[in-house]
């Protein structure tokens, strides 16, 4: 194939401006799948993503399009992730492209994730041409829009189409725009195998497939591989390109294109998104740039609700870790809990994810505990501990200090809201760093946060604050030293290791009485009554007491009674919650991730 | 089967008393009965003369407040179109001040239990409660009625009145347990929406006197009724062996009832499950038409396997596994495993070889250990 004919391609947008919906269109417009096969979101077929309008993978499909000029091109469109937790999987997706379509919405305009990936993919040295969506809708304003992106990101944007995805409205011009606006590749096929890994998934038929973006050189059955990083080496056993849901083996593929192989590999850990694949026996000079090991970023303990179950749990992650290596986890033991995980996750999307795949797809009754972040411990003896799991905190006396991570966050605010989500970063422990007025009526805010501040409710928060005007996009900065304390929870006198977080010294009292006050409402009642205390290194700071249950026995109960005295043990009879016994209280399931629902408002 | 027949006449209206009463004149009175008479002979054409009735209760209101020759006519009606056993239980409840000159009669009628209010010897009790009658009529109405031949008597006693302590109810006891009832139902108060007495202590959660206080009321009452004698058969009831009240027992197992007369309500055999029906509470419509439902409900199994076990729990019996498994063809653990291993590990519920039944502190927490049989 042509070089020149092969468009190597992504969408880029804010969350809901369009993208899934737009990709949809193009691969029924280019005649790939007729209209009839058409799923809704070909692209995103994980139940999940459906549901959630999240694309978690990024993956890839192969189109041909014949333009206006009588030429058949090859399209290959490369979905991306669109939350922050896969902040480094998009940018080795982008780095897989040529060119990038920019989504925007004709009645949102610009938002802060339409700002990032744009800087994104123009860090990657993609061409961006912008579309304005939604221009159906009654509130569309595209001229405004497109004044927008020419003012605020400084790309051409006058001819962009205006398009609704969702009526079918447009969609040539786009398909036009992307062979005249996008560049070709530019690799050569004749240089040694030099490919970038995007993506790769675990089947188990095949072991690993490799999702990559072909760069210099070819790669055929029978090329020895090997991925420069991990040093994995595996002899190819199948090349092929992305049809929308399936695989067409080829016979080779070469620079510029983009597809898969597989080499009877059986660990995705060895083909790390962001690698460079080469030819073993003739290999490039160097790596592509940007890889980086996938770090998580916030941690949880998953525990089976029947300890029976945790042969079930550890199978159950060992599955899903073959297909998702950004998953991290290993063995641990709770008081409270019994026998369980820390799990790494890359944010707190992905944590939930994960947590519903679980339950979801292996049938699994979890417990998970309170996310935290990953701390710094600088013990007085010199060592230096990574901190997951707030039970394994040093004493405060063999504690030099701490650190906690940091990020640089920028939220975009209409101006009504500025003060709101100014109070909020304010209470949030944020370091304002700029405001700039990107037009008339919206804010660009820059802050410094304390990552464990925004991984629970701060997007919640946000939202609440802002009547969802605000958005908001941020990136690990560093780690900074900080007073933090771990907060205890005594319930019923007793200790759970598995409600204990790490918190800023100066937030422990109004967390601690916010969670006592929490837990009050998730325990029911028992026969007794049941304290329930928040506790800083001992000294307890707050306190809450769930009442013992009423003694209530109707007196009466006749045949006139029986279907009105039915309605009322109706109402006192609480739903069946998942209960997880600590001593002789029985705590809901839902109770241990109550440190999420610390809402200020 | 068994028979309700609803009497909402009374000379006046206590200050606990939700029940659909009052007071009324003669002429609505006689209207009543004639609209009753009319509802007998329609109704027992479902029925039919196949069926034996084993119990029939009148109960109120207050339905001594109607003439001899009214009750006379109720009951020549029902032994007209019903099949009436010979040894059937026939209840009714009296006033003490209304029934003494009834008793010769109601008894030579062929009722042969009484249910007598008493509910305190207080005057200053029986004065908040808003009773009519004094203990010394009480007294009189009780000697009157072994006179007339009844041998199978119930008093009514109340506990967790107001300011009641526990010498005043010992008290009240006391003089009950002298006349040697054969039976005694001892009700806690409670304060219903719609009462004076909800006026008055207004929409507390609990008892007036305290949930302790009121607890301590409740098992002095079942201390000492069991010292004497009388068997705790179910949470509010207690008779000398052999008196428990069949039809009332009818209730919590569960067996078929006719309801009859304003807001009185049935459990009849129906082709997919039992049906619950409520007569009209509308005087005006049931006199119009005493045919007029106000609800009418087609039980699911689970339904009745959820009534088998919160009515069942209220007899200290229990209820009886082996006669659920013959009913409904599942045993109670198959069902309520969880629930059960639950409730044992609190100490609420005790299981026997064929029973599964309230323990004291079970009574206790009832209605949180009967709410978790619903589904």
């Amino acid at each position: 194939m042509d070089q020149s004919h092969i468009r190597n391609f992504c969408i880029i947008a804010h969350i809901d401006h369009g993208k899934s919906t737009l990709a949809d269109r193009i691969i029924e417009k280019t005649g790939l799948l007729t209209s009839r096969e058409m799923q809704e979101q070909v692209l995103d077929n994980m139940d999940l993503e459906r549901e959630r309008g999240i694309t978690i993978k990024s993956q890839a499909v192969r189109t041909i399009y014949k333009a206006k000029n009588g030429e058949e091109y090859t399209f290959n469109l490369i979905d991306t992730p669109g939350h922050v937790d896969f902040n480094y999987e998009v940018s080795r997706s982008l780095a897989a492209c040529d060119g990038a379509i920019l989504v925007v919405d004709a009645a949102q305009g610009i938002e802060a994730q339409t700002l990032a990936n744009v800087y994104l993919a123009l860090d990657h040295d993609l061409d961006v041409f912008p579309v304005i969506n939604k221009i159906d809708l009654p509130s569309a304003e595209p001229d405004r829009v497109i004044n927008e992106i020419e003012d605020v990101i400084g790309i051409e944007a006058m001819d962009a189409p205006k398009i609704s995805a969702k009526m079918g409205i447009g969609i040539d011009d786009v398909l036009e725009a992307v062979v005249s606006k996008i560049p070709a590749p530019s690799g050569d096929a004749n240089k040694p195998l030099k490919a970038l890994i995007f993506d790769s998934i675990y089947d188990s038929y095949k072991g690993v497939i490799v999702f990559f973006r072909m760069m210099d050189g070819k790669v055929s059955r029978g090329t020895k591989v090997r991925m420069m990083a991990t040093g994995a080496t595996a002899e190819v056993v199948e090349v092929g390109t992305f049809g929308a849901g399936q695989f067409i083996p080829c016979e080779e593929l070469s620079a510029g294109m983009v597809g898969y192989l597989t080499a009877s590999i059986k660990n995705v850990r060895d083909t790390m998104v962001g690698d460079t694949i080469t030819d073993d026996e003739r290999p490039c000079d160097e790596a592509l740039p940007g890889y980086k090991k996938v770090q998580s970023m916030v941690f949880c303990g998953m525990y089976p609700a029947d300890g029976a179950k945790y042969p079930d749990l550890r199978d159950a992650l060992e599955k899903l870790q073959l297909n998702d290596a950004s998953l991290n986890y290993e063995p641990e033991t709770s008081i409270a809990l019994g026998f369980g995980f820390r799990c790494g996750f890359l944010g707190l999307l992905h944590l939930e994810i994960i947590q519903e795949r679980l339950e979801r797809e292996y049938n699994l009754d979890l417990v998970t505990t309170a996310p935290s972040v990953v701390y710094k411990v600088y013990k007085t003896n010199g060592e230096v501990i990574d901190l997951t799991n707030p039970t394994n905190l040093p004493d405060p006396s063999e504690i030099e200090h701490m650190e906690e991570p940091i990020v640089s966050a920028e939220i975009m605010v209409t101006k009504d809201f500025v003060g709101p989500i100014m109070d909020l970063c304010q209470t949030r422990r944020g370091r304002y760093l700029s405001m700039e007025y990107i037009e008339e009526t919206r804010a660009l805010l820059k802050y410094e946060l304390p990552l464990n501040e925004i991984i629970y409710d701060f997007f919640d928060a946000l939202k609440s604050r802002s009547k969802g005007y605000a958005s908001f996009d941020y990136e690990l900065k560093g780690y900074e030293q900080s007073k933090l304390v771990k907060l205890d929870i005594l319930v019923n006198k007793e200790e759970v290791d598995a409600l204990s977080f790490i918190v800023h010294a100066d937030s422990a009292y109004e967390r601690g009485r916010k969670m006592c006050e929490k837990l009050k409402d998730e325990i029911p009642r028992h026969l007794f009554e049941i304290p329930i205390q928040a506790a800083v290194g001992g000294k307890v700071i707050a306190r809450e007491t769930v009442k013992a249950m009423r003694k209530d026995v109707l007196a009466k109960c006749y045949g006139g009674d029986i279907t009105r005295k039915k309605k009322l043990l109706e109402k006192q009879k609480e739903g069946k919650k998942r209960m997880r016994q600590i001593g002789n209280v029985e705590i809901p399931q839902k109770a241990f991730m109550s440190v999420l629902k610390l809402s200020d408002d | 089967m068994e028979i309700y027949v609803h009497i909402p006449f009374c000379e006046k209206k206590c200050n606990y008393c939700d029940f659909l009463s009052g007071p009324a004149d003669p002429m609505v009175r006689q209207m009543y009965v004639n609209a009753l008479c009319a509802e007998i002979a329609q109704r027992s054409k479902d029925i039919g003369k196949g069926e034996k009735i084993t119990t029939v209760y009148f109960g109120g209101g207050t339905p001594s407040v109607l003439e001899n020759v009214q009750i006379g006519v109720i009951m020549a009606a029902l032994r007209e179109h019903f099949n009436i056993s010979k040894d059937a239980e026939i209840t009714i409840e009296v006033n003490p001040k209304s029934a003494r000159d009834k008793l010769q009669f109601l008894n030579g009628l062929g009722f042969n239990r009484l249910s007598i209010g008493m509910q305190s010897v207080h005057r200053s009790e029986l004065e908040l409660l808003g009773r009519i009658h004094s203990f010394e009529e009480f007294d009189e109405c009780f000697i009157d009625a072994r006179d007339a031949g009844f041998t199978n008597i119930s008093v009514d006693v109340m506990t967790a009145i107001p300011g009641q302590t526990e010498q005043m109810l010992s008290a009240t006891l006391d003089k009950v347990l002298s006349y040697s009832p054969e039976h005694i139902s001892a009700y806690s108060l409670t304060i219903e929406r719609g009462t004076p007495f909800y006026e008055q202590f207004g929409d507390i959660e609990g008892p007036v006197v305290g949930e302790e206080n009121e607890r301590k009321l409740y098992w002095l009452t079942v201390d000492k009724l069991k010292a004497k004698g009388y068997k705790h058969y179910e949470i509010s009831n207690f008779a000398k062996p052999g008196f428990e009240s069949r039809h009332n027992t009818g209730y919590w197992n569960r067996v078929h009832y006719l309801g009859l007369g304003l807001g009185a309500s049935s459990c009849l055999p129906a082709p997919e499950g039992d049906e619950r029906s409520r007569n009209t509470t509308s005087l005006e419509a049931y006199l119009g038409n005493p045919l007029t439902k106000e609800e009418s409900n087609v039980l699911t199994r689970q339904e009745m396997i959820e009534e088998t076990m919160y009515l069942g729990l209220r007899m200290m019996d229990g209820v009886d596994t082996d006669a659920f498994e013959r009913q409904f063809g599942v045993t109670v653990r198959s069902l309520y495993a969880d629930v059960i291993d639950d409730l044992a590990a609190q100490g609420l519920v005790y299981e026997g070889g064929s029973s599964l039944s309230l323990t004291d502190l079970g009574i206790d927490y009832g209605n949180h250990v009967f709410a978790q049989f619903l589904s």
